[in-house]
């Protein structure tokens, strides 16, 4: 006898063989290959969307917390009384270091001013006084600046005050790194602060048409505050999402003088915000899941009513029922994972792609987020993989149940 | 001769219900098969002839009656251990080929080879002997879509005796051969040596190359002989036959 290739039927297992000669890409009819090509593509399909669905959802999300911790702090920490000041900073600052999950802490002043521009526009502002330093650990605003590090826009001493205006802020007055600016501060009497515009930030936030900065210096001299007092200290931890737990600790420590909140508490209705989200993205992960189990389910059926009457005929040869279960589960098994296989392969270049280009844009004035990246998460794709496996496998499983009651006489009469 | 026969079926009745009440296809029906002998099963369409082939391979339950194989009665047969009995010691060869058609010849030939735990060298030799024995040593490898109708029945009496079954059932063998096919099918089944054969057919040609043979009439079998057989060839009527029952 000739032999030109090795008989894998000879030896694989052949509950596993079979499968394996079900969705082999050289069958016999060209209906077959269709089957076969249908029942992969169905299962890549599914998967796919699955992932980019996650993966739009979860950079949606961190997109969406970065705006949030992006210039605020994650914690607030101030005199319990408001129109108090801390005047210990180093002290408190320190114990405030020490506690756990505590990654940066930065001290500010804040003064709700006017800005004029040298041809007479005028807008509300808030500016705020930071230690460019500090601040660039505490929050994120060196990723918003030009220069990628504030304490380049805001140098300390000169004659003027160097202010960095948030991008709208700037535009709606017209004004550009390296011209002029006053600062009114109103009170009984309006005192004015002579200023620099030396950089302009841009957060994609509500933050870019109100906010600027100045030095810590600065700002302590627009709110009569000594060289020693702040406002409030601006905290980082180490997970925002936990960030309620490290704002107990601090008032736990600096006792009842100090009230120390986290950014959920400062802005409710960002909390609610990302509270939708994830509701929205369960319940569209479930529509989406049962999507992919009814695409799964399609498939597998596809290929059992296709084989059926190869199946009877095994049975009639005297092969086990469980066997052939067994054959038409692991067809499941094989789908799936040739499906989820080539999914997973290529979501994080697809997402990488959909990221860098933007796929996806959201009006910058009507949103916080301007765009949804496309983040893919390790575990999400093991979870798609498994899943697309082990539902065609136990699906596979559960109808061929079916064959222990099938009329092989029926099936193998001749239509 | 005392061997206990390879098949024996005792007035069997079987019926299948009908929209005008149950629908009697056997009533009574007997036949006795020795080891090693080939034996027609005549009838015309729709008399029963495959259900009788059913029956034996248990494939469908008797209402009553007896039917055995090996000399083991089956109609109390457990499904676990019908399984086991249809794997080693039946072979089925269809009107139709049903050979695999994402596998080669030889792949479905070594189907029940494998059902039956016989893996490797031994299994592949075994195949190779299998269609060396129905002329298809040469197309081994070659895939069912490349093959003719009358390979692919050739293929499929090669995978019904690999395992060396004790009875070979053909349900209508040449039904869908041209005249040239048929002849070598047949060829095939009058080489075939230790297995018994029980072939059923309406064709006279066919059922004239089996020594003996049955007739399926009104629900009954009834014996002739290879003589008999003979004579049949012209038409269709059957002279001297002795009911079984």
């Amino acid at each position: 006898m000739e032999s030109r290739r090795p008989l894998w039927l000879s030896v694989a297992p052949l509950p596993l063989a079979l499968p394996l000669n079900f969705l082999r890409r050289r069958t016999a009819t060209r209906l077959n290959r269709f089957f076969s090509v249908v029942t992969v593509a169905a299962t890549f399909l599914s998967s796919i969307f699955l992932l980019l669905v996650l993966a739009g959802t979860n950079g949606a999300n961190i997109e969406l917390r970065n705006k949030i911790s992006g210039l605020d702090s994650h914690v607030l920490v101030r005199r319990s009384n408001s129109y108090e000041t801390v005047c210990d900073v180093e002290d408190v600052s320190r114990r405030i270091n020490a506690l756990p999950g505590v990654t940066a802490v930065a001290p500010y002043v804040w003064a709700d001013v006017q800005l004029q521009t040298a041809s007479g526009f005028v807008a509300p502002a808030r500016i705020k006084g930071i230690v460019p330093a500090q601040e660039g650990r505490a929050t994120d605003i060196n990723e918003y600046v030009s220069s990628h590090d504030v304490s380049k826009v805001l140098p300390a001493g000169g004659p003027e005050l160097p202010i960095v205006l948030g991008k709208k802020l700037a535009s709606r007055l017209g004004l550009r790194p390296g011209q002029s600016i006053t600062i009114m501060k109103p009170g009984m009497s309006t005192r004015f602060y002579p200023g620099t515009v030396t950089g302009i930030f841009a957060s994609g936030t509500l933050h870019d048409s109100e906010l600027a900065y100045t030095t810590l210096g600065g700002g302590q001299n627009i709110r009569g505050l000594t060289a020693t007092c702040v406002n409030a200290i601006a905290v980082r931890t180490a997970d925002p999402m936990t960030s309620f737990r490290v704002a107990h600790l601090i008032s736990k420590e600096l006792g009842s003088e100090f009230y120390a909140a986290d950014w959920s508490t400062l802005y409710p209705q960002f909390r609610d915000m990302i509270g939708l989200l994830e509701r929205w993205i369960l319940v569209l992960n479930l529509v989406l899941l049962c999507f992919s189990v009814m695409f799964s389910a399609g498939a597998v059926l596809l290929v059992i009513y296709q084989r059926r009457r190869e199946l009877a005929l095994l049975l009639t040869m005297g092969m086990k029922v469980g066997e052939v279960r067994l054959s038409v589960a692991l067809v499941g098994t094989l789908i799936g994972l040739v499906g989820a296989a080539v999914a997973v392969s290529i979501d994080p270049a697809l997402c990488g792609f959909m990221t860098g280009h933007r796929v996806i844009s959201l009006p910058e004035s009507q949103a916080n987020i301007s765009y949804i990246p496309f983040l893919p998460r390790a575990i999400d794709l093991v979870l798609v993989g498994i899943l697309q496996v082990s539902v065609p496998t136990l699906l596979g499983w559960w109808v061929s149940g079916d064959l222990k009651r099938i009329e092989l006489v029926e099936v193998l009469r001749d239509e | 001769m005392n061997e206990t026969p390879a098949v024996v079926v005792e007035t069997v009745y079987k019926s299948y219900p009908s929209p005008g009440g149950r629908l009697e296809v056997l009533s009574g029906a007997s036949l006795r098969v020795a080891r090693g002998t080939k034996v027609a099963i005549r009838g015309a369409s729709g008399s029963g002839k495959s259900t009788l082939l059913h029956v034996i391979a248990g494939l469908t339950k008797v209402e009553r009656g007896e039917v055995l194989v090996n000399g083991r009665s089956i109609c109390s047969l457990k499904a676990k251990a019908l399984t086991e009995m249809r794997r080693t010691d039946l072979g089925f060869v269809f009107q139709r080929p049903n050979l695999l058609t994402g596998l080669t010849l030889i792949e479905n030939v070594l189907l029940p080879l494998r059902i039956n735990g016989i893996t490797g060298r031994a299994a592949l030799a075994r195949a190779a002997e299998a269609l060396d024995q129905v002329n298809l040593g040469t197309r081994a490898q070659h895939r069912v879509s490349e093959l003719s109708e009358g390979e692919k029945q050739r293929g499929a009496i090669a995978r019904a005796i690999v395992h060396r079954p004790a009875i070979v059932l053909a349900d209508e063998p040449t039904g869908s051969l041209d005249p040239v096919n048929k002849r070598a099918v047949l060829d095939v089944f009058d080489s075939l040596n230790g297995s018994a054969l029980i072939l059923v057919t309406h064709d006279n040609e066919v059922a004239a190359r089996c020594p003996a043979g049955y007739l399926l009439k009104d629900r009954v079998l009834t014996a002739y002989d290879a003589q008999t057989a003979l004579d049949l060839l012209p038409g269709d009527k059957l002279h001297g036959a002795t009911p079984t029952r």
